[in-house]
């Protein structure tokens, strides 16, 4: 697997070195996810989120389809780091499940052509928390950027976490960037690593909440770790110092997500 | 635009083969009625059958959308819908809502009305359409180009067209020889899907994404005095050749 400099590979091995906050730049990084209350909202229970249901694709394709991504550079790390568009950093916020969701919407604007609009993550996680800064998890954060929209970071700074900024004002600017419709993946069933693997075929970037890291990062590209063996290149919401260029490596097992969203259409930046 | 008196019936309790009806007494004697079924789905036997398991409750509900909308107009009855529109493809989806188990489930298919022109993008080998300059589709001036699929049936596509869509190749060309937007730095180009709310985005760009569309994906190509509208090429280097006839 071509690794980029800078970025490396998260394994059963190692990942009990990567399960915690981080120093990056020297800056504290947190966390934040919390698990998905499944009884509450089923997968597909949600209005504009049936559960997946596109053909899987099999998994005896994925090793050309990678090398063919590769090759012709058309994966979505490729077009992200094209655009410039930098990762999302969630500092001191418990917000990783909002920056992830934020970063897939970013991600989609960038694979549209649309003007880069720095968004900010906390304009929809500081109101779904009451303005607090605790954890969360990644449907509740679609939900409310379905629903309410989100504002960019000129609105709202992306970490503030203040009532000052809940304007009139901002409402009516936030509706003007929502998501419309997303994938529920089927966590928990035995294809849910082939559901993602194949959004990631699609170009659909995959936010997921992940149990063993307490964190929920944004699933960008299937990479093949070594001959038949598949993982995924993820971004993470820790600012460029992390990875490469805020990408890294997770290997199929660290991928099994304890929940996924798949968001696929949204307004277009206005 | 003309109407053709055309009516597509659809029904989740319809065996196949699925029937196209005849409106009762048209104005004029209408074309032969040739409503078929393109979706690649083997054994198609109605809706239901793309459903994930291939059933639903019987106390589900549903939705039904059809596009593109232009000209069409519907009636959903429960699981029994109707629609009229011109000749061309339409994609039907249909969304079941199972209010006991809080579960939504989607199938989609294609249906043909009319009589459509054969499909000059055939897959496989083959030589590509050598397209000549038409009227330009977007009147501002400068070049611009608007790439259009559909997510829902995203799965249907050839990779190499895949490729075409999430090119970089394709992308730095465009980024080099499309014109600035509004803002003085986003070239003019967009990949857009099909069914995205483009209401925010610059009038330019919410007229040309409701230009008729023949098929998907689409490509529209425009300088401003001259342009292309048809259906995207299906590899990368196809597309690239195309965007330089205009672009240069």
């Amino acid at each position: 697997m071509p690794l980029q400099p800078g970025e490396f590979l998260i394994d059963d091995s190692n990942f009990q070195q990567h399960a915690k906050n981080a120093l990056i730049d020297g800056h504290h990084m947190f966390r934040g996810w919390r698990p998905r209350d499944f009884g509450a909202k089923p997968v597909g229970s949600l209005a504009f989120a049936p559960a997946f249901n596109l053909p899987l694709i099999p998994r005896s394709e994925w090793s050309d389809r990678i090398k063919e991504m590769e090759g012709t550079q058309t994966r979505i790390s490729d077009m992200v780091l094209q655009a410039g568009i930098p990762s999302k950093n969630q500092q001191q916020t418990n917000y990783c499940w909002c920056n992830a969701v934020v970063t897939a919407m970013e991600t989609l604007h960038c694979v549209a052509g649309d003007p880069y609009e720095n968004l900010s993550p906390a304009s929809a996680a500081a109101q779904i928390t009451g303005f607090q800064n605790v954890g969360g998890n990644g449907i509740d954060a679609v939900e409310f950027i379905a629903q309410r929209g989100l504002n960019n970071v000129h609105e709202w700074p992306a970490n503030a976490i203040s009532r000052q900024y809940a304007t009139a004002a901002n409402a009516q600017s936030a509706a003007k960037r929502k998501l419309l419709q997303w994938y529920d993946l089927n966590v928990g069933s035995r294809q849910i690593f082939d559901e993602i693997m194949t959004c990631l075929f699609y170009r659909m970037p995959v936010p997921v909440g992940l149990g063993w890291w307490h964190h929920e990062v944004c699933l960008c590209d299937p990479v093949e770790t070594s001959p038949g063996q598949f993982g995924t290149r993820f971004r993470n919401s820790w600012g460029d110092g992390y990875g490469s260029n805020g990408f890294a490596v997770l290997n199929e097992s660290k991928s099994i997500p304890n929940d996924a969203t798949a968001p696929y259409l949204e307004m277009t930046t206005p | 635009m003309k109407r053709f008196g055309f009516l597509a019936l659809l029904s989740v309790l319809l065996a196949l083969p699925v029937r196209g009806q005849q409106p009762p007494a048209p104005p004029t004697p209408p074309a032969p009625v040739a409503l078929s079924i393109v979706n690649a789905q083997p054994a198609f036997k109605s809706l239901i059958d793309l459903m994930p398991g291939g059933t639903v409750s019987p106390d589900a509900a549903f939705l039904w959308d059809v596009y593109p909308p232009v000209g069409v107009e519907s009636v959903a009855n429960g699981s029994h819908f109707t629609f009229t529109a011109p000749a061309g493809q339409y994609l039907v989806t249909l969304r079941s809502i199972d209010w006991t188990a809080k579960k939504i489930s989607q199938a989609t298919l294609t249906v043909t009305i009319g009589s459509v022109p054969p499909n000059p993008n055939p897959p496989g080998p083959g030589p590509q359409p050598q397209p000549g300059p038409g009227p330009a589709p977007i009147a501002a001036a400068g070049f611009r180009v608007l790439m259009v699929y559909d997510p829902a049936t995203v799965n249907q596509l050839p990779q190499s067209q895949l490729d075409a869509l999430n090119s970089t190749k394709i992308r730095a060309y465009l980024n080099a020889k499309c014109v600035a937007g509004s803002d003085g730095k986003t070239p003019e180009w967009r990949i857009w899907k099909a069914g995205l709310d483009a209401s925010t985005a610059p009038q330019l760009w919410q007229d040309a994404f409701k230009r008729k569309r023949d098929s998907l994906p689409w490509i529209v190509i425009s300088t401003g005095k001259s342009g292309f509208e048809g259906p995207l090429p299906k590899t990368e280097a196809d597309t690239l050749t195309l965007l330089q006839k205009f672009g240069g």
